[in-house]
Formats: C-alpha cells, sequence, structure tokens
C-alpha cells in the first residue's frame, strides 16, 4: 500500500480526505510545514497532497524545498488548494506542483484519479 | 606813293583842266571856221548822242530809280530836241523848219540847248543834295525820286516848248557883242551852271568810286570849259571858237555815254557778280539745309532711341513744368499709375498724391524749383484707381536765364518693398508680442553661450535668480545660478551639436521650488550651427497636479489591489468551509445508498446538502467572474472563430441536460455564417449561459440556437436563443440581466441556478461589444438576442453603446440602439459620455441619465473614450479613474495635452480618499464613486446648467404621516428622505446635503424648535451662512407669536394646518430658490 503525505492544516479537511482515502491509501498527515519536511525526511511518502494557505510557511515554500531534497524530489506533489481563481491553476503548475486540485471537493472521483495517475506513472 | 583811283581821277581832271587851255586858244585863234556842212554833222552827232544819252540814262533811272538819272535822262532829253532843232536850223542842208531863220538865230538854239542842259544836269546835283539833306545823314543815293516823275518831263517839256516859242515868237536880238572880247558874255551863265554842277558833284564825292559820276564830271568840267572858255569869245556862229564848242559838246555827251555805259556796264557786272554770289548761298544755302535735315534726322533719331528708352525704363520718369503739370511721362509712369497718354495734359501732379505725402512732395518741388536738386525721397501717389503707390525718387531742375522752368523726377516703385517692410514690421511686432506676452522665458545663445535675446520672463527670472538682469552678451555663469553652470554649459553643448531636447529644472525662487521644462533648440543660418533657443515653462502646478495624480492613481491601484486581494482570500475562505460540508456529505451518502424501495430521509437530507453545497460553491465561482470582468481583469483574447463549429460544440455540450425531457436542442442558420473575430472562449461560455438557462426554463419544446448573417457577404448579425419555456413576466423583464433577479425568487429555488449567469453573460457581451436583450412573452417563451454588429469586428463608433436590456421594447421586444439625437446644440449640451470599464456603472447611470433626458453615449475603454472625445459635441464626460489599458489618469493626460475635449466638463469618479485638492488642466470635477449616491448626477446636472431636483429631509414622527408625505413630496419630483425624530435628521444631515427640510414642529424626543436651534447652529459651526429654509407643518393654527418666533429662529416659514395642503409642492418650490440663492444648504459638505 503506498503511503500518501497530506499536510494541512484545517483539521476537517485532513479528516474528510482519511475519509475518502481510507483503505485504497497509507495516510501520514502533517499540520504545518516545517512538521512535515521533518517528518517528510524520516519517511519518505509515495505521493504529496500539499495545501497551499499554511500558517507560517506556506505550500509553495514547502514544494520549493521538498524539490531541494534530494531524496524528496521526485516524489510526487499535488496541490490540494481553496485557491481557485481562474489563473490559479496555471500558476501553481508552474511553481512545480504535479498536479491542481481545488477545493471543495465536489467530486471525490477526481481527487482518486489524480492520485492513482500518479503513482502510476512514477511506478 | 602809290596811285590810288582817287588820286588818278583828280589829276585826270586837273589834266583836263589844264588841256582845255590850249585847246580854247587854239579853238578861239582858229581864223576859219569849218564848213556850215561840218557844222551841221556835229549838230547831228550830237543831237544822236544826246538822245542816246537821255535814253541811256532814263532807262538807268527806271532800272536804278535814282533820281539824278531823271534829271539827267530827261536834261538830254530836251536837249536832244533843242540840239535836233539847232541842227536843223545851222544845217545848210536841211531845210529851215518854221519861221525864216535869221543869221543869228543857231547861236540862240545853241545857247538853249546848252543853257537848258547845265540847267538840268545842275538840277540833277540839286535833286540829290536836296534828297541828301533830307535824308539827313544817311548814306547813298536816293532810290525814290523826291518829286513825282511826271512833274519833271512836264517841266522839261514845258522849258522846251517854251524855248521854241520864243524862237519862233519873238525878234532875236545880235547874240554877239560885236567888238568886246567875251564877245557872248551869254555863255557865262550855262558855264556857271556847268561848273557848279561840276563842284557839286565832286563834293558829292560819288566820282570817287562811281565811273558813270566820274564821267559825268569830266562832262561838266568840259561843259564849263567850253562855255567860259571858248564860246564866250565866238564872234560869230560860225567860227573857230562855236567850231570847237561844238567839238567839246559832243565829247562832253561822250563822257556822259561813256559814264552812263560804263555805268551799265558797273551794273551789269554787279548784278553778275550778284547773280554769283546769290549762287553761291544758295549752294551754301542748300548745303546747309541737307546738313540740318541730316542733322534733324540724327537728332530725330537720337529722340526716338531716347524716347524708346524712357519709356521701356522701369523706373517712371515724369517731366512737369513750373507749376506741377505733368509735361511728360514715360510709359512705366503711365502704366503705374494707370494713366493713359492723353490723360496726361490735365494731370497735376499735386493732384496725384496722396494726403500723407503731400507735404513731403510740396518741399522737395519748392526746394527743386529753387535750384536745388532732391534724390532719396519717398512720397505716396494715388493710382487712377485709387490705390496708393509707394515711390521712391529724385527730381532736379530745368534751368533757364536761371530760373527753373521743369522739373525732371525719376520715381521707382517701391510699392512692394514698403509693403514688405510693414509686412516685416507688423510681423517682428506681433513676434515680439508673442515672445513677451508668453509667461515662459524664452532666450537665445550664440555659439559661445552667450546671451543673444531673451524676452522679459526671462530676465526677471534671471534677475529673481542672481540679483542683477541679464544683458546681451553676457556668458552663462552672469544668468544661472553658480550650481548649474555646467549643466547649462552641457545643455548647450549638445543641443548646438544638433539635438532638441528638452529637460527638467527645478530652482528654488522666492523660497519656492519650482520646476521648470526647458526645451533647447538648435538653431541654424546660412553660415551653419548659429545658436540655441531655449524655452523655459514654469511648470510647478503641473507638476504638483501630476504628483497628485500619481499619488492618487498609486493610492487606487493600491485599493485595487486590495480588493484583489480580498476577492482571492474570500474565494478562499469561502471554500475552505465548503470542502468539509461538501465532502463529508458525499462521504455519509456513499453510506446511504439508495434505497430500493421507500424513502431514506437522511440521504435526501444529505442531498440537498450536497445540493446547496455545489449551489454555494458555483455562486461564490459567479461572483468572483462577475468581480474579475468588473474589475477590468479580464482581457479579451481574439482570434478568428467560425461559428458553424462553436454553435454546434455549444448544444453538444449541453445536450446531456436534455435527454430527460421531451426537449429538442437544435441549431440552424439561412445563410451560411462567415467566421468573426471574436474571443471564442467567451462568446462559448455566454453561449452556454444562455442555451443551459432556455433548457432550464423549458420542460418541454424546443431551443433553437439560430445564427442570423448577412444574406450577401454572410457577416453574422445576431445569434438567438429561442425557447418555449415559461417566458417571463414583462414588468420583470427589464430587470432579467441585472444581479440576483431571476425572474422570480422563486425560480432560483425551483430551478436552480444563481442567477448571476445573464448577468455574467451580459457583462461578457459588453466586454466584446456585443449587445444582449431578450424578448419574451410569458407562458409562451423567450428570446435572447446577442447582437454581433459594432462588435469587436468593428470599431466601435458614438453611437457604440448598442445595449439594451429590453425595458423598453414594446411588449418587452428589444430595441437594440438608443436613438441619438442629431447634433444640434441643444443636444450637444446635454450629451453625457460615461466612460468606465463597469458595465454595471454604465448601465445603471446610464438609463438614469435618459430618463432624466440627457442624450448619453458610453465608451467601456479609456482609449475609445479618448477617441469619441476628439471627436467633440460632448458636454459632460464622466471618466472612470482606475481603467484597464488606459486609466482616466491617463485619458485625462492626453485631453490636457490639446488632443480634443476642450469643450467638455469632466467628472472623474472613482478616486479613493474623495477629491481633496486634485486639480488637472481640463475642467474638471471630482465625484465619488458610488452609484448609488447621486453626487455624479448633480455634478452632471451644475455642469450642464440643469437645477438638479430638490432633495428634501422630511422629519416627521409619525410613521403614516411620513409615508403619506414621502409619496406625495416624490411624485412632485422632490427627491426625498425621511427620518422619524430629530436626532435622525442631524445624524442624516451629517452624512448627506439637501436643500430644504420638512419639519413637524412636534417630534416626540427633540421638540421642533430645539432642532431649528440645533440646525443653525450646526450650519454655524461650518461657517455657513446660517439655516437654509426651513419648512414648518403645524397642526394647529399658528398663532402670531409662533410665526414671530417662527421667523426669528431661522428662515423657514409655518405652513399648515396639515399634510393635505396642495399648496405644499410651491411652496417648497419657493424655499428651494431661496435656498440656492444661499451659499450652503444643510450637509455635510458645506
Amino acid at each position: 500500500m503506498n503511503t500518501i503525505a497530506l499536510i494541512e492544516d484545517n483539521a476537517d479537511n485532513r479528516l474528510l480526505v482519511q475519509a475518502i482515502l481510507e483503505g485504497l491509501y497509507e495516510i501520514v498527515e502533517y499540520e504545518t510545514g516545517p512538521e512535515a519536511l521533518a517528518g517528510l525526511r524520516s519517511n519518505r511518502p509515495d505521493l504529496v497532497l500539499l495545501d497551499i494557505s499554511l500558517p507560517g510557511m506556506d505550500g509553495t515554500e514547502v514544494l520549493r524545498r521538498i524539490r531541494e531534497d534530494i531524496n524528496l524530489a521526485q516524489v510526487p506533489v499535488i496541490a490540494l488548494t481553496a485557491h481557485a481563481m481562474s489563473g490559479d491553476r496555471e500558476r501553481f503548475l508552474e511553481q512545480g506542483f504535479d498536479d491542481y486540485l481545488t477545493k471543495p471537493i465536489v467530486d471525490e472521483s477526481v481527487l482518486l484519479d489524480a492520485i492513482a495517475k500518479r503513482l502510476v506513472t512514477d511506478e | 606813293m602809290k596811285w590810288g583811283t582817287e588820286e588818278r581821277r583828280l589829276l585826270a581832271y586837273l589834266l583836263l583842266l589844264l588841256a582845255s587851255v590850249p585847246v580854247a586858244f587854239l579853238g578861239v585863234g582858229a581864223a576859219s571856221a569849218p564848213s556850215r556842212e561840218i557844222l551841221g554833222l556835229l549838230g547831228g552827232v550830237a543831237t544822236v548822242l544826246a538822245l542816246v544819252t537821255a535814253v541811256l540814262a532814263l532807262v538807268r533811272f527806271y532800272t536804278g530809280r535814282s533820281a539824278v538819272f531823271l534829271y539827267i535822262g530827261t536834261g538830254f532829253l530836251a536837249t536832244a530836241f533843242l540840239d535836233g532843232y539847232h541842227t536843223l536850223v545851222a544845217a545848210p542842208f536841211l531845210p529851215t523848219p518854221g519861221i525864216g531863220a535869221p543869221e543869228d538865230l543857231p547861236a540862240w538854239t545853241w545857247l538853249a540847248s546848252r543853257l537848258f542842259l547845265s540847267l538840268f544836269l545842275f538840277m540833277s546835283w540839286l535833286a540829290w543834295y536836296m534828297d541828301h539833306r533830307a535824308m539827313g545823314e544817311a548814306e547813298g543815293p536816293s532810290t525814290e525820286p523826291k518829286e513825282g516823275q511826271g512833274s519833271v518831263y512836264l517841266t522839261a517839256a514845258l522849258l522846251t516848248a517854251l524855248t521854241f516859242g520864243f524862237f519862233t515868237l519873238t525878234p532875236l536880238t545880235d547874240p554877239y557883242i560885236q567888238g568886246a572880247r567875251l564877245s557872248r558874255p551869254v555863255e557865262l551863265i550855262p558855264a556857271a551852271l556847268f561848273l557848279m554842277a561840276a563842284l557839286g558833284y565832286l563834293w558829292k564825292g560819288g566820282w570817287r568810286t562811281e565811273p558813270f559820276e566820274h564821267w559825268l564830271i569830266f562832262a561838266l568840267l568840259l561843259g564849263a570849259v567850253t562855255h567860259g572858255g571858248v564860246t564866250v569869245f565866238a564872234q560869230s556862229t560860225y567860227d573857230g571858237a562855236m567850231f570847237t564848242g561844238q567839238m567839246l559838246q559832243i565829247a562832253g555827251y561822250g563822257c556822259v555815254m561813256v559814264g552812263l555805259l560804263a555805268s551799265v556796264f558797273t551794273a551789269f557786272k554787279e548784278q553778275d557778280r550778284t547773280a554769283r554770289v546769290i549762287t553761291e548761298t544758295n549752294d551754301a544755302l542748300a548745303r546747309e539745309v541737307e546738313t540740318r535735315r541730316r542733322a534733324e534726322q540724327v537728332l530725330q533719331e537720337s529722340e526716338e532711341r531716347l524716347q524708346d528708352f524712357l519709356d521701356n525704363a522701369n523706373d517712371l520718369i515724369q517731366i512737369t513744368d513750373a507749376e506741377g503739370r505733368i509735361t511728360y511721362a514715360n510709359q512705366a509712369w503711365r502704366r503705374t499709375l494707370g494713366y493713359e497718354k492723353s490723360d496726361l495734359e490735365v494731370l497735376q501732379l499735386f493732384s496725384l498724391v496722396h494726403p500723407h505725402s503731400a507735404e513731403t512732395l510740396r518741399e522737395v518741388f519748392d526746394s527743386v524749383l529753387s535750384g536745388t536738386p532732391k534724390s532719396g525721397f519717398q512720397v505716396v501717389l494715388r493710382r487712377a484707381d485709387g490705390e496708393p503707390v509707394a515711390l521712391s525718387g529724385s527730381m532736379n531742375p530745368r534751368m533757364r536765364n536761371g530760373e527753373a522752368v521743369a522739373t525732371r523726377t525719376i520715381f521707382r516703385n517701391v510699392t512692394e518693398q514698403v509693403r514688405a517692410e510693414q509686412e516685416l514690421a507688423r510681423s517682428r511686432a506681433n513676434l515680439k508680442a508673442l515672445f513677451e506676452s508668453t509667461g515662459d522665458a524664452i532666450w537665445s545663445v550664440d555659439q559661445d553661450h552667450r546671451l543673444v535675446t531673451f524676452n522679459s520672463a526671462f530676465s526677471l527670472t534671471v534677475e529673481a535668480l542672481t540679483g542683477r538682469a541679464p544683458r546681451p552678451g553676457d556668458g552663462v555663469p552672469e544668468i544661472v545660478a553658480a550650481g548649474q553652470v555646467q549643466w547649462f554649459r552641457n545643455s548647450y553643448d549638445r543641443a548646438l551639436a544638433g539635438n532638441r531636447f528638452s529637460a527638467t529644472r527645478e530652482e528654488r525662487l522666492d523660497g519656492v521650488l519650482r520646476s521648470y521644462e526647458l526645451f533647447f533648440h538648435p538653431y541654424e543660418t546660412v553660415e551653419g550651427m548659429a545658436g540655441v533657443v531655449v524655452f523655459s515653462k514654469d511648470v510647478t502646478r503641473r507638476r504638483q497636479v501630476e504628483i497628485e495624480l500619481r499619488r492618487a492613481k498609486s493610492e487606487a491601484e493600491e485599493a485595487n489591489e486590495a480588493k484583489s486581494h480580498f476577492m482571492a482570500s474570500m474565494s478562499h475562505e469561502l471554500r475552505t468551509p465548503l470542502n468539509s460540508v461538501i465532502g463529508f456529505a458525499n462521504i455519509l451518502l456513499k453510506s446511504h445508498p439508495k434505497p430500493e424501495e421507500g424513502r431514506d430521509r437522511e440521504r435526501e437530507f444529505l442531498e440537498r446538502i450536497v445540493a446547496n453545497g455545489n449551489h454555494l460553491l458555483s455562486l461564490i465561482n459567479q461572483i468572483l467572474d462577475l468581480a474579475k470582468i468588473e474589475s477590468g481583469k479580464l482581457e479579451l483574447e481574439v482570434e478568428q472563430v467560425d461559428l458553424r463549429e462553436l454553435v454546434p460544440l455549444v448544444v453538444r455540450q449541453l445536450e446531456g441536460q436534455v435527454q430527460e425531457r421531451p426537449v429538442e436542442l437544435r441549431y440552424h442558420w439561412d445563410v451560411a455564417p462567415q467566421p468573426i473575430t471574436t474571443d471564442p472562449g467567451k462568446l462559448r461560455q455566454v453561449l452556454i449561459n444562455l442555451v443551459g438557462n432556455a433548457i432550464k426554463f423549458t420542460e418541454e419544446g424546443s431551443v433553437t440556437v439560430e445564427v442570423e448573417s448577412d444574406p450577401e457577404t454572410g457577416t453574422p448579425r445576431r445569434i438567438r436563443v429561442q425557447d418555449t419555456g415559461i417566458g417571463i413576466a414583462g414588468q420583470r423583464l427589464e430587470k432579467i440581466f441585472e444581479a440576483f433577479r431571476q425572474a422570480d425568487g422563486s425560480t432560483t429555488r425551483r430551478f436552480g441556478g444563481t442567477g448571476l449567469g445573464l448577468t455574467i453573460s451580459r457583462s461578457l457581451c459588453h466586454l466584446m461589444g456585443y449587445g444582449i436583450s431578450v424578448a419574451s412573452v410569458e407562458g409562451e417563451g423567450s428570446t435572447f438576442t446577442v447582437d454581433l454588429e459594432g462588435g469587436t469586428t468593428q470599431p466601435r463608433g458614438r453611437n457604440g453603446r448598442g445595449v439594451s436590456y429590453g425595458r423598453r421594447g414594446h411588449e418587452g421586444l428589444s430595441t437594440s440602439a438608443a436613438e441619438v439625437p442629431d447634433g444640434s446644440a441643444e443636444a450637444e449640451s446635454r450629451t453625457v459620455l460615461l466612460i468606465s470599464h463597469r458595465v454595471e456603472f454604465r448601465h445603471i447611470l446610464g438609463e438614469y441619465l435618459e430618463d432624466l433626458g440627457y442624450v448619453v453615449e458610453t465608451e467601456p475603454r479609456g482609449d475609445e473614450g479618448l477617441e469619441r472625445l476628439r471627436q467633440g459635441g460632448i458636454a459632460t464626460a464622466v471618466v472612470e479613474f482606475l481603467m484597464p489599458e488606459m486609466s482616466g489618469w491617463e485619458l485625462l493626460e492626453h485631453l490636457r495635452w490639446g488632443e480634443g475635449g476642450e469643450a467638455t466638463r469632466f467628472l472623474l469618479t472613482g478616486l479613493p480618499g474623495g477629491p481633496a485638492g486634485v486639480d488637472a488642466a481640463v475642467q474638471l470635477d471630482l465625484v465619488p464613486h458610488d452609484v448609488e449616491d447621486d453626487a455624479i448626477l448633480r455634478a452632471i446636472r451644475r455642469n450642464t446648467g440643469d437645477q438638479p431636483p430638490g432633495r428634501l429631509l422630511v422629519v416627521e414622527h409619525d410613521q403614516h404621516s411620513r409615508s403619506e408625505l414621502h409619496r406625495s413630496l416624490r411624485e412632485a419630483d422632490f427627491v426625498v428622505h425621511s427620518v422619524p425624530s430629530g436626532p435622525a435628521a442631524l445624524e442624516f444631515l451629517r452624512r448627506v446635503e439637501v436643500d430644504v427640510i420638512v419639519l413637524d414642529l412636534r417630534t416626540p424626543s427633540l421638540e421642533g424648535f430645539e432642532l431649528v436651534d440645533a440646525l443653525a447652529e450646526a450650519s454655524r459651526e461650518r461657517g455657513g451662512m446660517g439655516a437654509g429654509p426651513i419648512v414648518v407643518l403645524t397642526r394647529e393654527p399658528t398663532s402670531d407669536d409662533l410665526r414671530v418666533r417662527l421667523r426669528r429662529m431661522a428662515a423657514g416659514r409655518p405652513e399648515g394646518p396639515g399634510i393635505e395642503s396642495s399648496q405644499l409642492p410651491q411652496s417648497l418650490g419657493r424655499a428651494l430658490e431661496a435656498g440656492r440663492a444661499k451659499p450652503s444648504g444643510y450637509g455635510p459638505s458645506g
């Protein structure tokens, strides 16, 4: 079973993603960027779901650090964010996210497909 | 010594006298006389000689007409007769005539003849002498006989006749005194006469030159000798003395004849000589005439050449007499002054002169007449047609006998030159005025940076800077502040290298920092680069305005940024909780599978949660979309779009939505549409919205997308989306495009949707320049039309608003373009241009203004608005401050540099922080952003000279009365606000300005009088002139003291009793007039 790291400060959202992915993947949750970076280095996941609006260090910064880390650089990172203004998608993909999903998650299959696609590609 | 003619002649006379002595002796001494025959013969000879001599003398007389000859001639004639008679008497071979002659008769006839001759010869001298005496000292013989010739002849004839008679009738005595020595003393009488005549002629002196008189003197001397020396001694008729006497007589006749012949010869010789002289003279004359003729010809040719020269001279040449009459004027003169040759006779120089020059010309003329030539003077003459001709001339006199008799003048026409000089002077004055009147400093420097020219503005500036007025020739350090010398040197050098440029400088002048914009222009002459002209413009104020506007712009941009940030944050923050709502509901739904039968109420609830969550999400999305469009952040991505592909794509995309209903979704076109230039994504979004909307409201029937194109060119004109749905009620039609205005509040619940789809569609259409309209019949269906004409494919002109919302059409049918009245002045003065990218702003304000009778044009973009303004005819323009592409600020910047809009008043709206302190060069008002506030409207009315509707505040505690009053006043076209109490009124007045307060005196918490006091106090605090009008309503009849109290407190007047008074509106109208006359009303911004 693949491990997915979920970096999300909102507990409700963590619970929701957990509920959706339960049984399919092993979920490791982190609340903040620094916490997540530390955890990721010791426990390399197969994929990262990353919120952007994180307190302190925001998602783009976390991504930058992941990409800087030799061990983590190849891990697929999917932005899961409520930043859904037009133009946001392009902006995030440009910054190096492998995919971009908006909250609210209206259709969970979208999330599942995106995860499956990234994991298959990487293996 | 040499003997002249005179001496020789005198000697001859002496010799004759000497010779006569021996002749006399011989003659007297001769004893015997020749025969009588010989004597007779001699007598005949003498007669003939006398006759010939007489004829010659008379001929001489008639040719010479000298009286001498007349006497001589007549004398000889008579003598001839007497000699003839004597001969007849004496000759023996002729019969004695008449009486029988005694022996003595010949002696008497001889004497008679001689006496007669001597008498006439003497008379001839006497005649000359008398004549001579009468003539005085006059030289020469008289050519006219003194007496008539007849009298001479008559005398001669009478004497002859008397003599004949005497001899015939008188008995003759013995003619000799016998025995006496002087036997014939009577002979002494003719001798004396001859001698006297000889002496007379000698004295006369003619002998000296004339041969006749010379010979005459011979004859006279001979006569004197004959009688005094010979015949006086005769003893008898036939003795030797008589014979000698007769011989001498003949010799005497011969002398006279010789003299006459000599005289005739001389006369002929003289005549011949004279003739020769005459011939010579004639020849000389002929030669002279020829010479003169030639000379004249030469002169004439010369004159012709001169004339030709004068006539063809470009200068004006004239000759006048001393009175100024024109006696000659050459062709150039006549041509220039417009006169014919025939006019010249009557022309007077002083009648031609222009009054301005009359004095000058008179002075010049007088000076010339006094002998002093004048040159280089200028006069103005008038042409025949009155036009002035300026002439420069030189004039000199023609002198005769030291007096000027004429003037000669050469003029040069300098009219053009004078005109050019005047023009130049005018131009110079004009330039000078320009140069001086501009407030800008202007100066020029030469190649060495030395000051050449400058205007007074420059002079003042330099004086203010350096304390010293500039002078031409000043160097750079003398005219600029110490720290700027190098800068100016560099700038001059740069300009001298041929560059034109401008630069900005700041100077501290009188303690104030001022900004100057300097324009450097190199200038060249034919010799090359000559120097630099510099214009310096004081742009301090402009800079301040620019700084203000920049600050305002940056503030507005910050505000806009903040707004965008806010929108993004809001989006994010709204989505986050929705994520949980929708997400968990979905998860729970999985644990509530759809029951085979019956109802699972929990599942239904969860479904509602998911549906509403989704609805909320689309609301959020569309609001954000709308906000984005309105903020101008959405840009068009234009390309060629084929509607034959786009329309089917939309239809296919939405087909899924009708599958469960008996609705036919189709599209069609009569004419195949040509591709258009547009933004495909946005057009598609509009069509999806319209078609989706149509599907949503159509339970059964059809939804048709129709593309209408120009039948000839195939250019698409409009796209219609027609449905057979529920339709829209007429009164709701006009609201259909407004946000959250779906036909019915219930429709959202019934049909779903956010109610923003049409609003977004309209905004997108406007962004692309399309009109959108709706027509509908309730219960039968609706037709939405996108009007493609005047869209992105075409530039938008003044009728480019192309926007309507169906509310004006009959039965809800749309009219796609508002009527713009023709460009009459009135229409122009009421034409308002709204330039804003915000659709709502354009739409709402536009509608409002049109309802008020304004002609409204709209432009969604700054650059297009500028284009429209340049076309003119806009009285007022309301300009959005912040717009994408060209902001209102940039637009005004363009206009400020004179690119149109001169006649337009500008209202700049959308400025953050209010209008404080900003003032641009254009006529500009700054108005708040908020459409709901009628500040813009009031500003427009102010600018177009319209009176804004009166704004009233009703203070009335009774709710029923208040609403009644509110309604009736609104119907009377007032803008009405109403509050229930005094404190509320005060609070309201802190925010809104009103013109008149309608006050119920008895409000519960604050008595009416107290309110009046408070208002007056508030007004005074604002520095106003006192309270505006207050109309007081009372329900009781007002008492006198109440009226007095009210008047004293305020300018209001009680109106009563009661609100039913139909006079209230008129009363308010009067109050408004009064209020406007005052500088301030009530309100926050006095």
